[in-house]
């Protein structure tokens, strides 16, 4: 089976192959899901962490209303401390998949980890 | 050539299926917003919109929406000309106080509700609730200070509890305590009847598809605008939110167009020599009830979920699951103590892991 291939034919081949590629590039990237993890302050992002590049336990410290610390390792994230009266953000404990969130409401803080789950919108907690 | 073909239909085939297993309806796309400062949670929004803007007006327009209402079911604050459930605590044996129609439906929905329920969720609770509020907030602030109120305080508190002298008159728009010293607190309620108000508002407003969570309150409106027929929610395990191992998902529901609402005992609580003293309170004994980890409610409308899982989790589980099981279109969810999952069937077909639902 040996036939010759035109100009137009191998444009039209590579096009297709470098489509594919790309999509599935974009795919792999977003069912993978490398974590990254936004820190929200008073509705703003301040910082953003991506989780799986974080070899040393990273601890970040806001002192605002309340004195409040969030402890970052490999692949995870919480709220280790607060003095806030009601601890439901330390009880929350590790963050580490997409669409995790843990907010200390009297600090005005929320930790979200960004992306989806791929079978839950929302987790009810 | 047929070979190129056949390789390109394939290829082609290919670049569609990848694309596919992340798309939208067309013209869609998913978005989400959280924020702080009302109900004292988080409230998210996910949704799905032809653009961002289209979003953004939404989810303004709600958020606005919960601020206004946290401050009308407020019981902590004042406000500048607003009279909102502390105006009618702090009148309490003294005068009717003038409030908003939501203000009004709330507490009339709570009345009739607390009936409905083996009145076991009592607005008029207050009295009892104020001094749990108390010692829950110095524990956590100083856990060394840690400990159990008098009962016999919590017991002249209740003396002021009797929800029959809550009265409302509908016409002229007023509520009464009828003694000094009474009080009311919408906590078990509050947040489920506002997401309700402003999911509906928003679905009014034209907003097809999305979920509104309100700490432990999850509204989903329409289904979810991608190849998926119903939302996935996730249900927490209450032994993962001690902190202590990576937070994880006992199961996950599938539903569209409905509510779920969680009490549970591994939020709210402070420790006393080892033992977790929760905040929902049983009226009869004064104390927290300690029948369950958490039931979850499922039915359509959001405050009547809330209201559901309060009294469902007051109760012991052969009441409890009656007490679903005479409420049509109410399914159910109880974790015991011991980690066992007890279901409603309904709800036991819609989970992904004890029931192998499938979400196509």
């Amino acid at each position: 089976m040996f036939f010759k291939l035109k100009a137009g034919d191998i444009a039209v081949a590579a096009l297709i192959i470098a489509i594919a590629a790309a999509n599935l590039a974009i795919f792999m990237h977003s069912s993978e899901g490398s974590a990254t993890a936004l820190i929200i302050k008073n509705g703003k992002v301040v910082q953003k962490l991506k989780l799986d590049d974080i070899n040393k336990r990273i601890e970040i410290e806001y002192k605002d209303k309340h004195n409040i610390l969030i402890a970052a390792e490999h692949g995870r994230i919480r709220f280790e401390k607060s003095d806030c009266p009601d601890q439901v953000c330390v009880r929350t404990g590790w963050l580490s998949r997409p669409g995790q969130t843990a907010a200390c409401v009297p600090g005005g803080i929320i930790i979200k980890i960004q992306g989806e789950d791929s079978d839950t919108d929302i987790i009810l907690k | 050539m047929i070979l190129l073909k056949r390789f390109s239909a394939l290829l082609l085939a290919f670049v569609l299926l990848a694309s596919a297993c992340t798309s939208t309806k067309s013209g869609f796309e998913k978005y989400s917003y959280e924020f702080l400062g009302a109900f004292d949670t988080m409230i998210q929004f996910i949704g799905y919109a032809q653009s961002k803007e289209q979003f953004e007006n939404f989810v303004t327009k709600g958020r606005n929406r919960f601020f206004e209402l946290h401050k009308l079911y407020d019981i902590y604050n004042s406000y500048e000309g607003i009279n909102n459930i502390k105006t009618i605590n702090d009148n309490a044996g003294i005068k009717p106080v003038e409030v908003r129609q939501e203000i009004i439906d709330i507490i009339v929905f709570s009345k009739e509700w607390h009936k409905k329920t083996g009145s076991k969720v009592n607005i008029a609770l207050g009295p009892v609730l104020a001094i749990w509020h108390r010692f829950r907030e110095e524990a956590n602030k100083d856990p060394s200070a840690a400990r159990l109120p008098d009962i016999e305080q919590l017991k002249k508190a209740s003396e002021k509890t009797d929800i029959s002298k809550v009265e409302v008159d509908e016409a002229k728009k007023t509520v009464y305590l009828r003694e000094p010293g009474m009080s009311l607190d919408v906590g078990a309620v509050a947040k489920g009847f506002a997401t309700e108000i402003v999911a509906k508002e928003l679905a009014d407003a034209g907003f097809q598809s999305f979920i509104i969570s309100s700490g432990g309150n999850v509204r989903a409106v329409g289904k979810p605008m991608d190849n998926r027929s119903k939302w996935g929610i996730g249900i927490q395990d209450p032994n993962s939110a001690s902190g202590v191992q990576d937070y994880a998902n006992l199961d996950t529901v599938f539903v569209d167009d409905t509510s779920m609402v969680t009490s549970g005992d591994y939020q709210r609580y402070y420790v006393v020599n080892g033992q977790m003293i929760h905040h929902l309170i049983d009226p009869s004994t004064l104390m927290p009830a300690n029948y369950y980890r958490a039931v979850t409610i499922m039915t359509k409308d959001s405050g009547v979920a809330d209201f559901l899982s309060s009294a469902a989790f007051l109760l012991p589980y052969d009441k409890s699951r009656a007490l679903v099981e005479s409420m049509e279109g109410a399914e159910a969810l109880w974790i015991m103590p011991d980690g066992t999952i007890k279901a409603t069937d309904a709800m036991k077909k819609a989970m992904k892991k004890l029931g192998g639902a499938r979400n196509n």
